[in-house]
């Protein structure tokens, strides 16, 4: 990879994130690089990656966490220096980490802000646990999510549950299945952002949409063949068990679409795929990426990474969630906000100072996400 | 008059001061009349509103003779903190002459005069108006740091002035203002100047030190180093940003926010009050709500470290960062923010504290001090006007005074 190109890693944390990597590694494209952290020897060993990073050895003598959440956020917080080298360079970060566990739970906030911190944007795929497991469990992995969506740029919930194939299926089977959800997901991801498409979906407009989704966003990844296959990929997109109905794509206020095939991928369905994703309205921010690969001949795959609104209980003013933008611009996040402002000084002249509107807050040009 | 006295007058964004000062013979005086109301028709420093204005200092100059029980009388001197002040250095120099037209000579008294007359020929643009001259050191044959070169031998002579100039409308416009009241405006003077000669002490100049005067529309900064004035200016940003920041932030009304930012507002963000809440009563029809400590910490933080960042770039920029021994001192409104000047020290790395008024009595607590601190240094800078000038400073005086069309305050 040139210089130029942006480092892209992915990193797996805890048990959960271990195995689901181990899972995804042996479908990955060359170049995508893997990277896995636990403090419990015995998972790592059982990973068949490389790149293996023990953490909090002081800590837990490389036993597990043992479910304690605070365990694992002190193993990261002692090895920060590790999880810094490790993370030095990367532009794109994409964590797995299951939050019903310990180490998963308590160490990705802290993965996140180091992250954050060496100018990293950060998109976590986060494995809730099964209903099953417990209220226990669940609320860890809440208050988990809840920490991690300080620091994080994105989240990507994925209720185990959710992904789970009809019927009796096997263990190995579902659990398979879910670990190909996600595969597909980051796979195609990676693929449209490590190669130049057509309509190129590149790093910059996948910050953008991180940047405001207000940290939680969803993924839905569908391939389809066969005569009809346009149609047929947007049925499967709607009903993908993350989306949980096609209202979602309706209310998205923010919405990137990539969409990879052959040779022979038509203007027409291209445009029937976008029509059908994107709600009605054109306050929806949308962002196409459209690459051909002579391997997808017949075939016809995309992504879709939508934005959804965070239902903060504390504040219900509207400003909680995500706001339309009116296009890519970096202040179109407050579309209404901005006359106040300059009412707010009277008739007196705008202060600009090196081409910047000092009037505007400050925390919107410096683009900095408030804790709410 | 047995003991003379002055007025000064401040009109700023959020308040209007007005301060009656009896002078000691020593130079020192005391606080007789303080006048205070808040303003109106002023933003950052700028007049909006002729007639609100005229009301409020009005008001504030009436306030201010019921508490001295005398009348201002005609004149005032204004500080004058809006107009986006800036400075420019300026270095004039000729060559010096013996009597019999060589080079090489003593210094006269009229060779020094000749220096700064050139020196002082700066063009400005036609919207920009002087404010101050300030002299810098004298350089005698390359030779620097010179207080007085007078009788000294050399072949050359060169001197910096150091030119204060705001915006002419602004400046023009505030005077006309008290034309209307009906008063004269004796002089005008930089608003950051003023904060800075009421806190600094000698010491504190020779240092070097940066004052920041955070107000209401503006923050004036003026910068000391070796005892002379080095680098001034003004930014039009200031608490109201902060308050119309936090507005927009968290769906406020004005009066909710700025009594928000008043009473839990913090320049820095601190990790204990993370997940604090705070409630704001319901009022006037808006309904009440909580928000979060660290969001409106954030808030603020961005905002102020960015107007402190402006100015440690402009220092930075003049060469000037590492000369500042004496710190950051801060006086205004904005001083009296929580956490402020930790995030002065952070951002200049350099130690910072909040300005106490120097030589003047008549004030009952040391924050009212602090706060009226423009006032009084306006009324030391009328002081050393009026004081009988050494020859060279009464000589650049006469031509200020021709500069503000009044200079009949003797």
């Amino acid at each position: 990879m040139s210089d130029l190109q942006k480092k892209i890693l992915v990193l797996g944390l805890g048990g959960t994130g271990c195995n689901t990597l181990a899972r995804i590694a042996p479908r990955a494209p060359e170049g995508m690089e893997f990277s896995i952290m636990d403090c419990d020897i015995q998972t790592l060993e059982a990973c068949p990656l490389e790149k293996r990073i023990v953490i909090g050895k002081a800590l837990t003598e490389g036993m597990s966490t043992g479910g304690d959440l605070e365990v694992g956020r002190r193993c990261a917080e002692n090895s920060a220096g590790q999880i810094e080298t490790l993370l030095n360079g990367v532009d794109l970060l994409m964590v797995v980490a299951g939050l019903g566990g310990g180490f998963g739970a308590g160490a990705s906030p802290v993965a996140a802000r180091i992250a954050r911190s060496l100018g990293a944007t950060t998109l976590f795929f986060a494995v809730l646990p099964f209903p099953f497991e417990g209220a226990v469990m669940q609320s860890k992995a809440q208050s988990a999510l809840h920490r991690l969506r300080a620091y994080a740029d994105a989240v990507v919930q994925m209720p185990n549950a959710l992904i789970q194939p009809d019927g009796d299926a096997l263990l190995e089977e579902s659990l398979e299945l879910s670990s190909r959800t996600l595969a597909a997901g980051m796979i195609g991801l990676w693929r449209m952002l490590a190669y130049t498409g057509i309509y190129n979906l590149d790093f910059a407009s996948l910050h953008t949409m991180l940047h405001y989704c207000d940290a939680f966003c969803r993924f839905a990844c569908s391939t389809a063949t066969g005569e009809d296959r346009a149609q047929t990929l947007i049925d499967s997109l709607r009903n993908h068990p993350l989306v949980q109905g096609a209202s979602l794509f309706e209310k998205a206020p923010g919405i990137i679409i990539g969409i990879t095939g052959g040779d022979d991928l038509k203007l027409s369905e291209v445009q029937q795929i976008v029509e059908a994703l994107t709600p009605k309205d054109d306050k929806c921010w949308i962002k196409l990426g459209i690459s051909t690969d002579p391997a997808f001949a017949g075939r016809i795959s995309a992504i879709v990474l939508a934005a959804e609104a965070w239902k903060e209980p504390l504040i219900d003013d509207g400003r909680g969630g995500l706001r339309p933008l009116s296009g890519g611009e970096k202040q179109g996040e407050l579309p209404g906000m901005l006359k106040p402002v300059s009412r707010a000084f009277g008739g007196a002249e705008r202060t600009i100072w090196k081409g910047e509107d000092l009037d505007v807050p400050a925390y919107i040009r410096r683009k900095i996400k408030l804790p709410r | 008059m047995s003991s003379p006295f002055v007025t000064a007058l401040e009109i700023g964004t959020t308040a209007i001061k007005v301060l009656m000062a009896d002078v000691r013979e020593d130079g020192s005086f005391v606080a007789a009349g303080l006048g205070e109301c808040e303003s109106r028709g002023v933003r950052k420093g700028e007049i909006v509103d002729v007639e609100l204005a005229l009301e409020a200092v009005r008001r504030a100059m009436e306030s201010a003779e019921t508490a001295a029980k005398k009348s201002i009388g005609e004149s005032v001197y204004l500080v004058s903190s809006g107009g986006r002040a800036e400075s420019l250095l300026h270095v004039g120099g000729i060559p010096v002459l013996n009597e019999y037209d060589e080079p090489g000579g003593e210094i006269s008294h009229g060779d020094i005069e000749h220096a700064l007359d050139i020196a002082r020929k700066i063009p400005l643009p036609d919207d920009r108006i002087r404010l101050h001259t300030l002299q810098q050191t004298f350089e005698v044959d390359g030779r620097g740091g010179i207080v007085n070169p007078e009788r000294m031998l050399a072949k050359e002579l060169c001197v910096g002035i150091l030119l204060i100039h705001g915006q002419r409308g602004v400046v023009q416009n505030l005077k006309k203002l008290l034309e209307n009241v009906p008063v004269v405006c004796a002089d005008a003077a930089f608003g950051g100047l003023c904060s800075a000669l009421a806190v600094l002490s000698p010491e504190h100049k020779r240092a070097g030190v940066v004052v920041i005067d955070l107000g209401g529309g503006t923050t004036d900064y003026i910068v000391y180093s070796a005892g002379f004035v080095k680098l001034a200016g003004s930014l039009a940003v200031g608490g109201d940003h902060i308050t119309s920041d936090i507005c927009s932030g968290l769906n406020l009304t004005r009066r909710q926010a700025e009594s928000l930012k008043k009473e839990s507002g913090s320049a820095i963000i601190n990790r204990l009050q993370n997940d604090q809440n705070i409630s704001i009563p319901a009022e006037g029809g808006f309904s009440g709500r909580v928000v979060r400590a660290a969001t409106l910490h954030t808030i603020i933080n961005v905002r102020m470290e960015e107007i402190f960042k402006l100015i440690a770039e402009k220092i930075e920029a003049e060469g000037l960062s590492g000369m500042l021994n004496a710190g950051v001192i801060l006086t205004g409104g904005g001083s009296a923010m929580e956490g402020i000047v930790d995030l002065a020290q952070q951002v200049f790395n350099a130690p910072c504290q909040i300005g106490r008024v120097q030589d003047c009595a008549g004030f009952s607590s040391r924050q009212e001090g602090s706060r009226f601190a423009a006032v009084v240094g306006c009324v030391h800078y009328a002081v050393s006007q009026m004081k009988p000038d050494p020859p060279i400073r009464a000589a650049w005086r006469k031509w200020l005074s021709k500069l503000w069309g009044g200079g009949d305050h003797e």
